[in-house]
């Protein structure tokens, strides 16, 4: 639990609306750097919709989201990429038939100056940036070891690896928030141990603030020291691993403790 | 506009209205925008001649053979051409469909009986009778056409809606995966659809070649893009929608074409742009609900 | 990586070589069909970069060649002889001004480009944002047709669907087959640059190339500008090698052929997209003989069932998404030794 007060995302009474369908209903939070949260629920809860609304693949119907201080509200996704938000998808969304590296390499584009024209006729600098976007992927996948992959196509790597590799390709944008939507999904107690290392690994060697969406409780009870649950769109209960495994709402909400047992 | 010209109006929106159902029934459940159904209702107008001329047959035994025969066709084409695609990249079907059409026309072209020149398409005596409506001379077909398609659009909605190929239909244009988790043949059903649509458009041709007896490869073209735009605007994937949208779309034309006579040249591009215009703006047309699309 | 080099420019020196013969000493139809294969292969690579490699489905390719032939001619043809076609309605100015010398001529190629590049943006604005898939296909096809009903209409501009004739024939092998290698390296560059790694990812998956930090839409532009541009090239090189130009070579058959092209050598190649130019414009002009002597109508029969043939069973065409590389040559000789 980090004691400071420096919020690094403020979600203000955010509110979905899809035609009468209301998915997420006045949804507060705020996340301080350095953190390490979890977002739980019941399927169709609104988690992955919360997500969208801060990568701005949707606009909120109503209410506000403050990241380091500035209003991204409404902002294309890939601006708040480029803001320094990076987020992986409930089912991987990697370029299947490109290489590994090169499905990091993506997230480096916007370094490039003038990518068009100067690929083209290639001006003082080109190359060398060129050079030096492969050297730091090919250093990104080392750090993340996936190295040995990075000629291979992406989907020819194994199941684990290839979450791993989403991981790495949000990395590449040097995000200050990552959001991770169900990491853990279709993994075993191994392989979710193993991501539960990594997810804290990585937190700590890159400096991160993590929000995570999870269904499989080993890993959001074993890694989140502050977890927020919500159901039908609505906050129902926020607290400590601990607290939120005796929450009667929460128990409730997911219709039996053998969810919550691990 | 006078009675002759809402008259024609009526007659030409009831041409578009019959071949957009056969658009708008193919892309509710595949879709796919299949470029080969204009030239499926060019292809009707053929089999007519055929039996006509070559045949000798009587009018009514080849225009009954013409909607069967074109029914079989686009039964045919999904069959070869677009079944085997059905989990293909959608640009993969669409390129199918336009080689598909560009296919018919040529068959039509190569054809010795047919060829590229235009031919008279056969129009039986009593479409060809002179009335007086109002004040104005029609002919027997202007009058005819409304009526058919009517009772055409009337069987389709009672297909639709009371039975149980019908039901098919419409869950499949809701949700495939589920429908066919159901137990539904879709294969079939889908089938169903093609024919039905290939139908229509039959007799939308055999009664569009009764009121414009000029036959060539190509005339399936324009109307097909009519009728297309017909569908977009009454919103596609809506049989209603479609009727609808031929009817403006007819009515339309003819306004236009009495209203800017100076810029009837330019009618192919004033379509055009009306299509543009709906798919930025509202795709779902005039009737449409949103078709689902998964985020 | 220096073998490469050396092998490219031992290639192109060779390229140089019979460009320089066969221009005056090649039998004629086989020269015609020389500068056809160029025309056809670069609107066929900058289609391969819509198509192909970003995955947008554009059908307009016609309208913008169009454009280009237009300019082309309109900027070169003499004044003597634009008095002569615009006999009844004058010519717009400032077209009846002016007329640019053979030394103009990549200017006006240059123009045909840009002026078909423009229109690109003009029609990939609301249509690149708003729109995918089929209907990005069926718009890109309507504003094709906008503008074919826009040619054959403004006489004063074009001379309708009469035509222009006695265009000077400024095209040969140095002009069509030294565009097709400026064309082709540039979209060779493209491809397997950072900006070429981003269409493919935009292809693959628009969602996550845009968590990606990449502008997306802008992408989409910019590779719809470039084929644009290269359709507006190739279509200038065509009224000036025939001598004449009518909207007719230009409707949507002209797409058609790109597509087949496309197609054929595989959807992502660029290496295929000019392969498969040449061998079109080989077969489309032998089959021509099939055509008069035969039955009119059959080369599209052809071509046709072809197509569907090729969807139904070689999806992947003749080159997939690779590119021809002196790697894979060499590597042919290598195995044959071991």
């Amino acid at each position: 639990m980090s004691g400071n007060n420096d919020v690094i995302l403020s979600m203000r009474r955010l509110t979905m609306k899809f035609g009468g369908l209301v998915a997420v209903n006045d949804f507060s939070m705020d996340i301080h750097r350095g953190e390490l949260v979890g977002l739980i629920g019941p399927n169709g809860a609104g988690k992955t919709t919360i997500f969208n609304m801060i990568t701005g693949h949707y606009t909120p119907t109503s209410g506000k989201i403050i990241f380091e201080g500035r209003d991204i509200t409404g902002l294309p996704p890939h601006k708040v990429a480029l803001l320094g938000i990076s987020r992986t998808f409930q089912n991987i969304r990697l370029c299947r038939t490109m290489s590994a590296l090169d499905n990091v390499l993506i997230s480096f584009h916007p370094h490039v100056k003038n990518p068009f024209f100067g690929a083209i006729v290639p001006i003082f600098g080109y190359f060398r940036v060129e050079r030096e976007i492969r050297r730091r992927g090919m250093e990104l996948l080392e750090r993340l070891g996936l190295e040995k992959w990075a000629n291979e196509p992406a989907g020819s790597l194994p199941y684990g690896l290839q979450r791993r590799l989403e991981i790495a390709r949000a990395l590449a944008t040097e995000p200050r928030l990552l959001l991770l939507d169900e990491p853990a999904a279709g993994m075993n107690p191994a392989e979710a141990a193993d991501l539960m290392d990594f997810i804290r690994g990585i937190r700590q060697e890159f400096g991160l603030t993590i929000f995570l969406i999870e269904h499989v409780m080993q890993v959001v009870m074993g890694i989140c020291p502050r977890i927020r649950v919500i159901d039908f769109g609505v906050s129902i209960a926020e607290g400590t691993p601990e607290e939120i495994k005796s929450n009667p709402k929460v128990i409730e909400a997911y219709l039996g403790e053998e969810a919550l047992g691990a | 506009m006078d009675i002759q010209q809402l008259l024609n109006g009526v007659t030409l929106g009831s041409l578009y209205a019959l071949i957009a159902i056969g658009y708008t029934m193919v892309y509710g459940i595949l879709r796919l925008i299949n470029f080969a159904h204009g030239d499926v209702f060019m292809f009707a107008g053929y089999w007519v001649f055929f039996g006509y001329f070559l045949f000798k047959l009587p009018w009514w035994i080849s225009a009954v053979l013409s909607v069967i025969f074109t029914a079989a066709m686009g039964w045919a084409i999904e069959r070869i051409a677009y079944r085997p695609l059905r989990h293909a990249p959608r640009i993969s079907l669409l390129i199918t469909a336009i080689g598909m059409s560009l296919l018919l026309e040529h068959i039509i072209i190569v054809l010795p009986w047919a060829g590229g020149i235009q031919k008279q398409f056969p129009q039986p005596e009593f479409m060809k009778k002179i009335f007086q409506v109002g004040g104005a001379r029609v002919q027997a077909v202007t009058i005819w056409v409304p009526v058919i398609a009517a009772v055409c659009l009337l069987g389709l909605l009672y297909l639709l809606y009371r039975t149980k190929v019908g039901r098919g239909m419409r869950a499949i244009a809701t949700d495939m995966e589920t429908t066919e988790l159901m137990g539904a043949d879709i294969n079939r059903i889908i089938s169903y659809t093609f024919i039905v649509g290939s139908a229509l458009a039959a007799v939308g041709g055999i009664l569009w070649g009764c009121r414009y007896p000029a036959l060539r490869f190509d005339i399936g073209i324009i109307p097909g893009w009519r009728a297309f735009t017909a569908a977009v605007v009454g919103g596609i994937g809506n049989v209603i929608g479609a009727m609808i949208g031929g009817f403006i779309l007819g009515m339309a034309e003819i306004l236009f074409v009495a209203l800017f006579p100076a810029y009837s040249g330019y009618r192919d591009a004033v379509i055009f742009m009306i299509l543009i215009l709906f798919l930025l703006f509202k795709p779902t047309g005039i009737m449409g609900k949103a078709l689902k699309e998964k985020v | 990586m220096k073998l490469n080099r050396i092998l490219t420019l031992f290639a192109l020196a060779a390229l140089f070589g019979f460009i320089a013969w066969g221009d005056k000493n090649l039998d004629r139809f086989l020269w015609q069909v020389l500068n056809f294969g160029a025309i056809y292969a670069i609107a066929a690579v900058g289609y391969t970069v819509i198509n192909g490699i970003t995955g947008q489905f554009s059908l307009g390719p016609h309208g913008f060649m169009l454009l280009g032939a237009y300019l082309v001619t309109l900027l070169i043809l003499p004044l003597e002889q634009k008095k002569i076609v615009w006999l009844f309605q004058p010519l717009a100015w400032p077209f009846s001004e002016f007329s640019l010398p053979y030394s103009g001529f990549i200017l006006a190629l240059i123009a045909g480009g840009v002026l078909a590049a423009i229109a690109a943006v003009i029609v990939g604005i609301p249509a690149l944002r708003a729109l995918r898939g089929d209907y990005l296909a069926i718009a890109t096809f309507g504003f094709g047709e906008i503008l074919f009903v826009l040619v054959v209409n403004l006489m004063s501009l074009t001379n309708g669907p009469m035509g222009i004739t006695k265009i000077p024939r400024y095209t040969n092998l140095w002009w069509s087959i030294g565009a097709l290698v400026v064309i082709t390296y540039a979209a060779v560059r493209i491809k397997y640059s950072s900006f070429g790694r981003a269409l493919r990812a935009i292809k693959e998956d628009e969602l996550a190339a845009q968590s990606m930090g990449i502008n997306v839409f802008l992408m989409k532009l910019v590779a719809f500008v470039f084929s644009a541009f290269c359709a507006g090239v190739a279509g200038g090189l065509y009224p000036t090698l025939v001598g004449t130009v009518s909207p007719d070579p230009f409707r949507f058959f002209m797409t058609f052929y790109l597509l087949i092209i496309i197609v054929l050598g595989g959807l992502g190649s660029i290496t295929g997209a000019v392969v498969m130019g040449f061998v079109f414009a080989g077969i489309f002009e032998g089959l021509r003989i099939l055509d008069t002597a035969i039955v009119p109508g059959m080369r599209m029969v052809f071509f046709s069932v072809l197509l569907i043939l090729v969807m139904l069973f070689f999806r992947r065409g003749l080159f997939g998404e690779s590119e021809f590389t002196w790697d894979w040559i060499l590597g042919l000789f290598r195995r044959r030794r071991t």
